[in-house]
C-alpha cells in the first residue's frame, strides 16, 4: 500500500472538496466506486463541512479534516465537544444534518462488508454482557466470512487469554472490554481504525501496549483515527492532531507544527547584561518568575548572542510550548463552566 | 520483540503479533465479499441462543413443557391423544418463546451491540430481515420439536400407562398450532422493533393483549367492537383443530393488522431512522 504524506493542515483544509468520488475526473457512483479508488487520492477519512444538530444544539458544526494513511490521527477535545457524534457520523450510525463524510473515498453506507474496510470501536463497553468475549468476537467473524481460526489470532494479538475469552464480558473490567473491542476492529484485517477513546480504562502498561499496536499499525500504512480528552494521551500516539471544541475545530495540524516550541529557555551568570544584548538584537524577552530568561528566538541564536558578549550560560533549552495546553484548558474550562451554569 | 506484562498480569506481545499480518500478498483472509444475506440470517440466528439471557429462557421453556407432560402422563391415567399433548405444548411455547423473538429486536439497543451491528451492516433493513426470519426460523424448528417429543411422551403413555393410542393428527392441527407460535413470534419481534426497550416490549406484550381482553370481558355492550380487536380471541380458533370460518379469518386479519403490523411498521421506521448510541 503506498504511503504518502499529502499537504498541511493548511491545504487539507482547503483541498476537502466535493467531488470526491470523482476517479479520473469522471463521476462515478458511489457504488461503483472500487473500495482502494480512493487510496490513490490519498484521504482514507473525509469529512466536508460536517454539521449535525440536535434541535438548537449544534454538537458537530462545519467539522472538515482528512486523517491520512501511514499516520495517527488525534482527535482531541473535552467532553461534549462532539468527537463521538463526528465519528459516529463517519460510520454512518448517525446522520449529518447537512455536510458529508467519506471513507476510503465513499459514504461508509456504500462499502462492501466494511468490516474488512474499517475496524469500528466506538464504545468499548457496548457489548452484550450476556456473551462470552469470544462468542462476540466470532459473531463479528461470522458476519464478515472470516474462519474461527481469525478470533483465537486476534485474541492473542490483544493479549486475552482463552480462559478470559470464554468469561462472559459482563465480568470483564473496562480494559479487557476495549482489549476486546481492539480485537473486533481488526478482526477483518481493515485498513483503517476508527477508535473512541480507546485508552479509557487502561492501565499505564496497557495504554503503552495500545500505543505500540497502533503506531505498528500505522506504520504498515493502515489509517488510523482515535480520539480522546487527553492532552498527553494524543501528544504521545497521534502524529496529526485535530482539536474541536463546541463542536468546532479549533486548530489541525501535525503534531509538530502544533507542538513546536516557539522560543528559548535561558539563564546565565548575568541575565540582566544578556536581556539587554538580546533586546539589542530586536528580540522579544521576557524575565522568568523562576529565574532566567525567555527569549522569542531559536537557542541557537540565543547562545550566539551570548557567546558575542562572553556572557556564560547556565542554561539553554527550546521553551516548552504551553500554546496547545492553554487553548485545551480553556475548552475544558469553558465547558465546566457550561455544566456548572446548568 | 517487546513482550511487556501488564499489572493484570497480561503479556502482550506486541512485535510477535502484528495487527496487520495477515495483510500481506491479498492475505489468508481472501478476497473480500460483500456480507450475504444468508451470513446475517446465521448471525442473527446464533444472537437468539448465545446468551444468558436466551438460553435462561429456552432451558425454562423445555423445563414447563417436561413438567405439563409429567402432570398429563398422571392424570387421568396418561389417556390423552398425540394431539392433545401436541396442543399442550404448544401453549406454553406460543407464550414464551416470543420473549426470544422480543430480545433478538431490543438487545441490540439494550445492550447497545447496535454500534457494532450495524457498522459490519449499515443497511439495517438486510439486518431487520434477519432478524424477522431467523426468530421464524426458530418458532418452526421448535415446533418440530414439540411435534416429536409430544409423539414421543404419547408413546410413553402407551407403553408404560397402557392407554389406547390415538395417533389421529389432523391437518389444521398442526398448521393452526404452527401458525399460533409464528404468530406469536412475529408479534414479539414487531412489538420489540417498536419499544426497542426489552423489559419494555416484555410487559407490552403481555399486558396489552390482556388488557384488550379484560376490556372485552367487562364492557359486554362493545362486545362486536372487540371480538374485531382482542387478539388472544381472533388467533384462539387456531388451536381449535379445524378450518377457520371466513368471518373468523377475517376478524384474524384485522387483529393483526392492529397488533402485528402496525408496531411492525412503526419499529422498521424506528429502526432505519434512529440515531445509534
Amino acid at each position: 500500500m503506498p504511503v504518502r504524506r499529502r499537504g498541511t493542515s493548511a491545504s487539507r483544509l482547503a483541498r476537502a472538496a466535493p467531488g470526491e468520488t470523482k476517479v479520473g475526473g469522471v463521476e462515478v457512483p458511489p457504488t461503483d466506486v472500487p473500495p482502494l479508488a480512493s487510496v490513490e487520492s490519498g484521504d482514507m477519512i473525509s469529512t466536508d463541512s460536517l454539521t449535525r444538530r440536535y434541535g438548537d444544539f449544534t454538537a458537530v458544526d462545519d467539522v472538515t479534516f482528512t486523517a491520512e494513511p501511514g499516520r495517527v490521527t488525534g482527535f482531541l477535545g473535552p467532553n461534549g465537544a462532539g468527537k463521538s457524534t463526528t465519528m459516529r457520523v463517519i460510520t454512518g450510525l448517525t446522520r449529518p444534518t447537512s455536510g458529508r463524510a467519506t471513507v476510503l473515498g465513499q459514504p461508509f453506507r456504500a462499502l462492501t462488508n466494511p468490516g474488512r474496510h474499517v475496524g469500528v470501536l466506538l464504545d468499548a463497553s457496548a457489548q452484550h454482557n450476556g456473551r462470552t468475549g469470544r462468542e462476540a468476537l466470532t459473531l463479528v467473524a461470522l458476519t464478515m466470512g472470516l474462519p474461527e481460526a481469525r478470533v483465537d489470532h486476534m485474541l492473542d494479538v490483544v493479549g486475552l487469554s482463552r480462559k478470559e475469552s470464554r468469561r462472559r464480558v459482563g465480568h470483564y473490567s473496562l480494559g479487557m472490554r476495549q482489549r476486546l473491542g481492539i480485537a473486533g476492529a481488526l478482526l477483518g484485517d481493515p485498513e483503517v481504525l476508527i477508535l473512541d477513546e480507546p485508552a479509557n480504562g487502561l492501565d499505564p502498561a496497557g495504554i503503552r501496549w495500545m500505543r505500540d499496536l497502533l503506531g505498528g499499525f500505522a506504520g504498515e500504512g493502515g489509517t488510523v483515527f482515535l480520539s480522546s480528552h487527553l492532552l498527553n494521551e494524543i501528544e504521545r500516539i497521534a502524529d496529526d492532531i485535530i482539536v474541536i471544541g463546541g463542536g468546532r475545530i479549533v486548530a489541525q495540524g501535525t503534531r509538530e507544527e502544533l507542538l513546536r516550541p516557539s522560543g528559548t529557555t535561558v539563564g546565565s551568570t548575568d541575565d540582566a547584561r544578556l536581556a539587554e544584548a538580546l533586546r539589542g538584537q530586536g528580540l522579544d524577552v521576557q524575565p522568568r518568575p523562576e529565574g532566567g530568561l525567555r527569549v522569542d528566538a531559536e537557542p541557537v541564536q540565543v547562545g550566539a548572542t551570548a557567546a558575542e558578549h562572553g556572557i556564560p550560560l547556565t542554561d539553554l533549552r527550546p521553551a516548552e510550548n504551553r500554546g496547545l495546553e492553554e487553548m485545551f484548558l480553556t475548552l475544558t474550562a469553558d465547558d465546566n463552566r457550561e455544566k456548572a451554569a446548568a | 520483540m517487546s513482550a511487556l506484562t501488564t499489572s493484570q498480569g497480561r503479556t502482550s506481545t506486541v512485535a510477535a503479533q502484528s495487527p496487520r499480518s495477515t495483510h500481506d500478498g491479498e492475505g489468508t483472509l481472501g478476497p473480500i465479499r460483500g456480507v450475504a444475506f444468508g451470513r446475517l440470517f446465521r448471525v442473527e440466528l446464533r444472537k437468539q441462543y448465545d446468551t444468558v439471557a436466551s438460553r435462561g429462557l429456552l432451558a425454562g421453556i423445555a423445563v414447563v413443557t417436561l413438567v405439563v407432560f409429567i402432570i398429563m402422563l398422571f392424570t387421568n391415567g396418561g389417556d390423552f391423544s398425540w394431539m392433545n399433548y401436541l396442543t399442550a405444548s404448544v401453549t406454553p411455547l406460543s407464550i414464551l418463546l416470543p420473549i426470544v423473538g422480543i430480545m433478538a429486536a431490543t438487545s441490540e439497543w439494550s445492550q447497545h451491540t447496535a454500534m457494532t451491528t450495524f457498522a459490519l451492516e449499515p443497511r439495517r433493513g438486510r439486518v431487520i430481515w434477519a432478524k424477522l426470519l431467523s426468530s421464524l426460523l426458530l418458532g418452526a424448528v421448535l415446533f418440530a420439536v414439540a411435534v416429536v417429543a409430544s409423539a414421543v411422551v404419547h408413546q410413553v403413555a402407551i407403553s408404560a400407562r397402557g392407554v389406547d393410542g390415538d395417533w389421529s393428527l389432523t391437518w389444521w392441527t398442526v398448521a393452526g398450532g404452527a401458525g399460533l407460535l409464528l404468530l406469536n413470534m412475529l408479534t414479539g419481534t414487531a412489538f420489540g422493533f417498536a419499544l426497542l426497550n426489552t423489559p419494555g416490549a416484555i410487559v407490552a406484550f403481555f399486558a396489552v393483549p390482556l388488557g384488550v381482553s379484560g376490556a372485552h370481558a367487562l364492557i359486554p355492550a362493545w362486545s362486536t367492537f372487540f371480538s374485531w380487536v382482542d387478539l388472544n380471541e381472533t388467533s384462539a380458533p387456531l388451536l381449535a383443530g379445524q378450518s377457520l370460518t371466513g368471518g373468523q379469518w377475517a376478524r384474524l386479519a384485522v387483529t393483526v393488522g392492529i397488533w402485528v403490523a402496525l408496531p411492525m411498521l412503526v419499529g422498521v421506521w424506528r429502526v432505519l431512522r434512529r440515531e445509534i448510541k
